[in-house]
């Protein structure tokens, strides 16, 4: 009787230490899955036609090789470019065998440099837009318009192995305004594909295109004629706090248009820098759900001067420069105390919109990315928007601050041209 | 009646029929007794002889004053043409007086040509031993009787027989003569059989006379069996059938034949598949003299074959009796042991209970793995089909290079060792792994059986033992993580548990055996799970405070320590290198756990067995519960390979609680009727566990997912040798590197198999692809398949779900080739080859193409082992051409060992069956 009472015992004994001790489930220790990363390639896409002067223009922080290649199924061999002594490097359309609107990849040494396609047609119009970085998510191209002898074109390129598909929806003064054929549009690996939004979307005279990749990766953007000139503006990513100078432009007036692809409305708050004063909320008001504002700079304050745009969502601020023989557009940026703007060079007469929102002037140091042009110092004051000239030649102008700033950079060649810097480091709280 | 039989055939019957008695010469010793018998016959015979016996049979004829002839024919053909009928009688047989007169009786009052006596067995006189017999119709006697039966004249009818036994038989002496008597070529009952068939299809009649009775001293009995009476049996049908009979007859007896010998073999009877071919080959050499016979036989055929299918039985007789055999030996698995089973247990055991446990058993366990067997083994996890090339296999775990992976020098897992042993025995046979999926299963549960008979339990519990041994929920932790080196490992765990507590008599064979069984189930146990060679040392340690001394004896402890040794040196070559992750690992997954219910209905089977239940129950139930409580100990406290074993062992004891409960028998009082019902309950609680495996049909195991993934990967393989894939997400076969967030490994060729399962330790070349992968995770760079080519990386299969995914849209070299349920196949276009030389092909462990001056590039880790003219190009390997082929050298000391083992294996096997339980 005892033994078998001890035998009882070791055995709820031995159950109990296996209770206690019985296993979980197996967790994997991982890492922490890595922080994306800026790329070390960016796409972006021109016109390149007879009439049409189309240049890469690369700055780049590090040297090495920078390698373009046109967007193409048949697979274009690829144009490699040593980075010169100043960071920059150039890059025709026309050697890379490109044909009407084509899209182009470019590969950089590192992550700290940055691309900018510039086209000019003879002296009557001019356009700029960044190389971006692959949208694998949410972007927004704001400001075309279709109305009568206009003409706008949503440019999808897709430099990557693996198709993408894209669903495309867009937004105009009539508020959601969406055209069915483009809900799902596929974009082959190594294709560009282009869509005229004057024919599926005629007659708005304010046009925000919301993109949404749902597979693979793509660049896009919008090409536009109006006014007799052209304008490019690339499509970005939204956000809730957006930055931009705003300077006068002879004979034109701006419009700002913040669009979202929210599915609730945003509330948003434009706050106005000029001569060394800040006006907060100058406007307040709401984009509605999946839809975009329009709003007359004029109405924030009186021009130079900067504005910041906050919102409690997801937006895309951009700026709409419109007048005679003038179209151009942009989006707003960020700030940062490193600058590239690559194309600058490109052009005569290129001048800088720099905005210091900081409570003390920005002491601004410009490096042409161009050999044998000397760097020199520039002042901007604080809470203020100014227009600094530019170098001509080279691949552009890497500028750094003592403290941060908001950068666009314009040029008038006949029409405008208007486009963002590219912040290097981005300093954030 | 036929006139062709002999010149006097047209005797006109006389008022008293003569005969002549020929006595065939058996023993010396029992010959007297059965002249003397002969000669008190009421039933006076006219004359008596001795055939046979040579020298021996002549003298006793002399001593007798009684003719003598060599052989029966001799014998009839100098009889007198006076002479009716011939009383052919064995030398071994006492014949009641009234025998022959009731022979005589019934012949004339049938007109029978050929009649034979009951024989008793003259030790046991009630015992019926033949009253006639039918064949089927490949001779095979059947005579429905049981073994000893009692003669309680049940079978007292005259009647028409297939074959009388030669025994005692009165037989026309016209026929005979006719017929040329008996085959002296063949043994006695063959001989009987012979002689009946041809005297039925001369046109006479075969019968049995029951009142006739002989006791039979059965001193021939061990010629009733054997090679000579096979032979003689094949000789008789060939002799008695028609052609277009023997077209059919022959081809199939041969295969039942076949059948039996093989399903005997797997009992461990060789003799039957001796016998038989030693049989084939006899009648091989004497065709020409059966075809000579049957000329003889066709001169005299009166009537059809058709006439001797009328007295056979349907079937196979040899079948049936195989089936019976087999069933026995299921349903009562140890009966070697005399003396061991008392008789009130041999009661119990020859029950229908065991045979119908055994059916249930099988029912379950074909219903709960029924997938496996319609649907095929899915490639998922551990549970990975076998690669083409089984020398390489075996080659990788003898010291050579391992290719899993970048490759390394760490031998493969010795249970892909075994399963390419297997498969290379088989020649390569593509069914080999789920023939050893399908041993595991019923080995497994046959083994738990025996395991539990030899504690003491019967009947159907030890099969509901070994039923949830295969399939309980500690099984199917195995399946459910697609583990299958550990469901393998279920097949051999209960024998080499139940070899360490067999018994050994002091005699060299029988040591001899108990090592070799040993050495058998260690090695089988422990390729799979190298660390299950240490559970009988746990189970014995566990034993004893709980089994007495009939059940556990004080050397277990040693046998057990036998185990460990002798299983460790059968692996050794693994064990020389074992890579750290077979130690800290999990292999297991705790989501598999067994579900709480089942635990605890598992525990009350355990305590209440071990409260009330006899003292049988409580120590069969009592020492499983504590296998159970020190098996989850162990899979909660260690990793990788011990927690294997542990689960090993915990499944063993959860068939042993079951074995327990489940033979509980109603005792004395209400508590302890109570408890004992109660835990007969909770074992049944723990048997329905075993219900949602039955439902899927699968055991849990997981669905394929890699077969599918990959099959594009093989369509577009080229000639070059098998191409790396590098998987990237969750679920991957096989053990698994940690990226940023997400899981990788690689492997080789269109299919993850078995030997690569196992990576090696991280070494240089695996840190260097590391590195890249979190330089592609970052998405900095827009070649990724240009960094992944440096490690000969053509297909890239990532999930969806995976981070790595993200970085994967962006780029232009990984081009994407097919999405599967949630992953994604991409080709490397910047793909460069394992070896880099223009017209190299490269196989798991060497490569080949022309031969130059110039250098190659292996992308395996770097070792010099590979030649010629190593040397190190960052964490490859750069080769000289110069020979036209690289290989890798083996380390000498695992390549010995390997053999080594493999040496020891066979002795292993050989002593085990040499040294068996008889």
């Amino acid at each position: 009787m005892i033994r078998r009472l001890l035998q009882v015992l070791l055995l709820v004994g031995l159950g109990v230490g296996a209770w206690l001790v019985r296993p979980g489930t197996i967790e994997p220790v991982r890492d922490r899955a890595l922080e994306p990363q800026p790329p070390a390639f960016a796409g972006c896409f021109g016109a390149a036609e007879r009439d049409v002067a189309a240049l890469v223009s690369v700055g780049s922080i590090v040297r090495g090789d920078v390698i373009a290649q046109l967007v193409s199924p048949a697979g274009t061999a690829p144009v490699k470019e040593a980075v010169d002594g100043a960071g920059a490097a150039l890059v025709d359309f026309g050697d890379l065998g490109a044909a009407g609107t084509v899209g182009v990849l470019t590969e950089f040494p590192s992550a700290d440099a940055a691309a900018a396609v510039t086209m000019r047609r003879g002296d009557a119009t001019a356009a700029t837009a960044m190389c971006t970085p692959p949208l694998t998510g949410s972007a927004i191209a704001i400001g075309a318009s279709t109305g009568t002898g206009e003409s706008a074109e949503l440019v999808m390129t897709n430099p990557y192995a693996v198709d993408a598909v894209v669903a495309v929806e867009s937004s105009s003064e009539n508020g959601d305004d969406s055209a069915s054929e483009l809900a799902s549009v596929l974009v082959p690996a190594r294709t560009t594909v282009t869509r005229d939004l004057d024919g599926l979307l005629p007659l708005r005279t304010s046009l925000s295109v919301r993109l949404r990749v749902e597979r693979g990766a793509v660049h896009a953007g919008i090409l536009q004629e109006a006014q007799g000139d052209v304008a490019s503006v690339e499509a970005v990513a939204p956000a809730q706090d957006w930055w931009l100078p705003v300077l006068a432009v002879a004979n034109s007036g701006a419009r700002l248009v913040i669009a979202t692809d929210s599915p609730l409305p945003v509330n948003v708050v434009v706050d106005s820098y000029r001569a060394g004063t800040v006006s907060e909320a100058v406007f307040e008001g709401v984009v509605e759900a999946r839809s975009q504002l329009d709003l007359d700079v004029g109405e924030v304050g009186e021009l130079p001067m900067g504005i910041r745009v906050s919102s409690d969502g997801p937006v895309v601020v951009g700026l709409v420069v419109n007048g005679e023989q003038t179209r151009a557009l942009s989006p707003a940026t960020t700030l940062s105390t490193e600058w590239l703007l690559p194309g600058v060079g490109a052009f005569d007469g290129a001048r800088a919109w720099v905005f210091n929102a900081g409570e003390v002037s920005a002491e601004l140091v410009l490096q042409p990315l161009a050999s044998g042009l000397a760097a020199r110092a520039v002042e901007v004051p604080a809470r203020a928007a100014v227009s600094v000239p530019m170098e001509t030649g080279g691949a552009g102008m890497l500028i750094r601050s003592s403290s941060e700033v908001a950068v666009l950079w314009s040029t008038r060649n006949g029409g405008l041209a208007l486009g963002k810097g590219h912040p290097v480091a981005v300093l954030t709280d | 009646m036929t006139v062709s039989l002999s010149e006097d055939s047209e005797r006109v019957p006389t008022a008293t029929p003569t005969v002549a008695a020929a006595i065939l010469f058996i023993e010396e010793l029992a010959l007297p007794v059965t002249l003397e018998s002969v000669r008190s016959q009421v039933y006076e015979v006219e004359s008596v002889a001795i055939i046979g016996g040579g020298d021996i049979g002549r003298r006793l004829a002399e001593k007798a004053d009684v003719t003598h002839a060599d052989s029966l024919a001799i014998f009839v053909a100098r009889l007198d043409t006076s002479i009716d009928y011939v009383w052919v009688i064995h030398g071994d047989v006492r014949p009641r007086p009234d025998a022959l007169g009731a022979l005589v009786a019934e012949t004339e009052r049938n007109e029978a040509s050929l009649v034979g006596s009951k024989v008793l067995n003259a030790a046991a006189p009630d015992r019926l031993e033949s009253v006639g017999a039918a064949t089927d119709v490949f001779g095979e006697p059947y005579s429905g009787l049981d073994p000893d039966e009692v003669d309680l004249e049940q079978y007292d009818v005259v009647r028409d027989v297939a074959f009388i036994s030669g025994v005692s038989m009165l037989v026309r002496r016209d026929l005979i003569r006719g017929l040329r008597g008996l085959d002296m070529t063949l043994p006695p009952v063959a001989a009987g059989l012979d002689l009946s068939q041809r005297a039925r299809i001369a046109g006479g009649r075969v019968m049995v006379a029951p009142s006739s009775e002989v006791l039979h001293l059965r001193a021939c009995r061990h010629e009733g069996d054997g090679w000579r009476e096979l032979a003689g049996r094949m000789r008789a049908m060939l002799k008695a059938y028609k052609w277009l009979t023997l077209l059919w007859a022959v081809p199939i007896g041969w295969l039942v034949l076949l059948l039996d010998a093989v399903a005997r073999l797997s009992l461990g009877r060789v003799g039957p598949m001796v016998d038989m071919a030693k049989a084939s080959f006899w009648n091989l050499v004497r065709l020409p003299s059966t075809l000579a016979s049957r000329s003889l036989v066709r001169a005299v055929r009166a009537t059809g074959d058709e006439e001797l299918f009328r007295y056979q039985v349907s079937g196979s007789v040899r079948l049936r009796n195989l089936g019976s055999d087999m069933a026995s030996r299921f349903g009562w698995i140890i009966d070697q042991e005399p003396g061991r089973v008392s008789e009130e247990e041999l009661e119990r055991e020859v029950s229908l209970s065991g045979p119908i446990g055994a059916g249930v058993a099988a029912a379950l366990v074909g219903l709960a793995t029924r997938a496996l067997w319609l649907g095929g083994a899915p490639a998922s996890g551990f549970w990975l089909p076998l690669g083409s090339s089984p020398a390489s296999v075996l080659g990788s775990y003898a010291g050579g290079w391992n290719p899993s992976g970048l490759g390394s020098t760490e031998s493969t897992h010795p249970v892909a060792a075994l399963a390419s042993g297997v498969q290379w025995l088989l020649g390569g046979w593509v069914g080999a792994q789920s023939l050893l999926t399908l041993s595991s299963i019923v080995f497994g549960v046959w083994g738990v059986a025996r395991l539990l008979t030899r504690l003491g339990i019967s009947g159907a519990a030890r099969w509901l033992g070994g039923a949830v041994f295969v399939v309980g929920p500690f099984a199917r932790v195995f399946t459910e993580n697609a583990y299958w080196p550990g469901f393998l490992a279920l097949g051999a765990l209960p024998w080499l548990v139940d070899a360490v507590l067999s018994p050994a008599d002091h005699t060299f064979r029988s040591i001899a055996g108990k090592v070799g069984r040993i050495a058998l189930a260690a090695a089988l146990a422990g390729a799979p799970a190298p660390m299950a060679v240490v559970i009988p040392v746990v189970a014995v340690i566990l034993a004893v405070p709980i089994m007495d001394k009939s059940k556990l004896r004080p050397s277990s402890l040693w046998w057990a320590v036998v185990a460990v040794v002798i299983g460790a040196d059968l692996i050794s070559p693994y064990l020389l290198g074992i890579p750290p992750s077979a130690l800290n690992v999990d292999l297991l997954d705790g989501t598999s756990w067994p579900a709480l219910w089942w635990l605890g209905a598992l525990a009350l089977a355990a305590v209440l067995s071990a409260t009330f239940g006899s003292s049988l129950e409580a120590r069969t139930a009592g020492w499983g519960g504590a296998l159970v409580a020190a098996g989850l100990l162990g899979v909660g406290m260690l990793p990788g390979e011990f927690e294997v074993a542990a689960m090993l062992l915990a499944s063993l004891g959860a068939a042993l609680v079951v074995g327990g409960a489940a033979h509980a028998h109603a005792g004395s009082g209400m508590v302890v009727r109570t408890g004992r019902g109660l835990a007969l309950v909770a074992a049944a609680v723990v048997v329905a566990s075993m219900i949602p495996a039955i439902v899927d049909g699968r055991i849990g195991l997981t669905e394929d997912g890699w077969s599918e993934r990959l099959a594009f990967v093989s369509e577009l393989e080229d000639s070059a040798g098998p191409e790396r894939a590098l998987l990237v997400g969750d679920s991957l076969p096989g053990e698994v590197r940690s990226g940023q967030g997400y899981d990788f490994r690689l492997i080789t060729g269109s299919r993850p198999t078995l030997d690569q399962a196992w990576l090696a330790g991280d070494r240089i070349g695996d840190r260097a692809l590391a590195r890249t992968l979190i330089a592609v995770d970052g998405g900095v760079n827009a070649r990724p398949g240009a960094a992944l080519a440096e490690f000969a990386i053509r297909w890239v299969v990532v999930a969806d779900d995976a981070p790595l995914s993200e970085v994967l849209g962006p780029q232009v070299d990984l081009a994407e080739r097919r999405r599967v349920e949630g992953w994604t196949v991409f080709e490397n276009l910047a793909f460069r080859p394992r070896v880099s030389g223009d017209g190299w092909v490269a196989t798991r462990t060497a490569a080949s193409g022309p031969a130059s001056d110039s250098v190659v590039r292996l992308a395996d880790n770097a070792d010099p082992g590979w030649q010629p003219g190593w040397t190190q190009d960052e964490w490859s390997n750069a080769l000289s051409a110069v020979d036209g082929t690289i290989t890798y050298r083996p380390d000498p000391l695992r390549q010995g060992l390997a053999v080594a083992s493999a040496g020891l294996l066979v002795l292993a096997a050989g002593l085990a069956f040499w040294g068996r339980a008889r």
